[in-house]
């Protein structure tokens, strides 16, 4: 009679499965994931607050080319985000609105609320009323 | 003369066991690094910016604009927002349970018309959203 010794070497569980399993889980991280570095810039769908105060606004009008006017000359983007933020630190304006032209695009806007942004001047808000 | 027993050679098993370890360090860290993200229905290129700060996650539910002006939001595809009330109607219902207080994301593509943002704002203002965060992506100066 054949009787089995205890001393078998233990049998361990096959990893090649498992492998298979974390591999496949591998691919879907790595297809899924998305490591875009978002900047989100806070926009009021309707008219602001800020048409309460005394100062007026600044309105800067983005042309489809990218060009900037305010106060009807052209204006280079680094040289009015200063303008602009003097003027908001001294108080003659209240708030900045960006009016985009009807045909320019959302990346021309975003450029000028960018700089602007990055000079600091704030409250901004994006006129939606089209070109008047 | 005595020779050594021959070795058992080794599983394959034991030799890819360094393989399995940067294979399960790959994951992790994929899986705590990233966000995973609904990504919308059509391409879309989101506007750079090199100096706005505050860095943002992405919601669950990110309203999606297409360069012609065709909306997305929580896997529904609508029409443009200028083009028919149907659209309007649609947006308005699915936004209806939509907090007060908290900005909707919103992923347009950069070379959206003004005109179609417009009409987009008009629509989310009838949908009752107050403040919109527009996602941009940072790119360094």
């Amino acid at each position: 009679m054949h009787i089995e010794t205890l001393k078998r070497r233990r049998h361990t569980i096959s990893l090649t499965p498992l492998i298979d399993v974390v591999f496949i889980l591998l691919v879907f991280f790595m297809l899924a994931t998305s490591f875009t570095d978002w900047r989100p810039i806070t926009l009021a769908t309707g008219t602001s607050s800020a048409a309460d105060s005394e100062q007026p606004p600044a309105v800067v009008r983005v042309a489809a080319d990218g060009t900037l006017r305010y106060q009807e000359n052209a204006v280079a983007p680094a040289a009015l985000a200063q303008q602009l933020a003097a003027a908001r630190r001294s108080g003659e304006i209240s708030a900045v609105i960006v009016q985009p032209a009807d045909d320019t695009p959302l990346a021309i806007t975003v450029d000028t609320l960018d700089s602007l942004s990055g000079a600091g001047v704030e409250p901004l808000s994006l006129a939606t009323g089209g070109t008047p | 003369m005595i020779l050594p027993p021959p070795k058992r050679p080794r599983s394959t098993e034991e030799n890819i066991l360094p393989l399995i370890n940067i294979v399960f360090l790959l994951l992790i860290f994929f899986m705590l690094a990233g966000v995973l993200a609904k990504s919308p229905p059509f391409e879309l290129t989101p506007p750079d910016t090199h100096e706005t700060g505050n860095p943002a996650q992405l919601d669950n539910q990110v309203l999606a604009v297409a360069a012609d002006g065709r909306i997305a939001f929580g896997g529904e595809t609508f029409g443009r927002a200028n083009d028919n009330n149907t659209t309007n109607t649609a947006l308005t219902e699915a936004l209806a349970d939509w907090p007060q207080d908290t900005p909707l994301q919103v992923r347009a593509d950069g070379q959206l018309k003004s005109a179609e943002l417009t009409a987009l704002f008009t629509t989310l203002r009838r949908a009752g959203i107050v403040e919109i965060d527009l996602l941009t992506r940072h790119r360094e100066p």
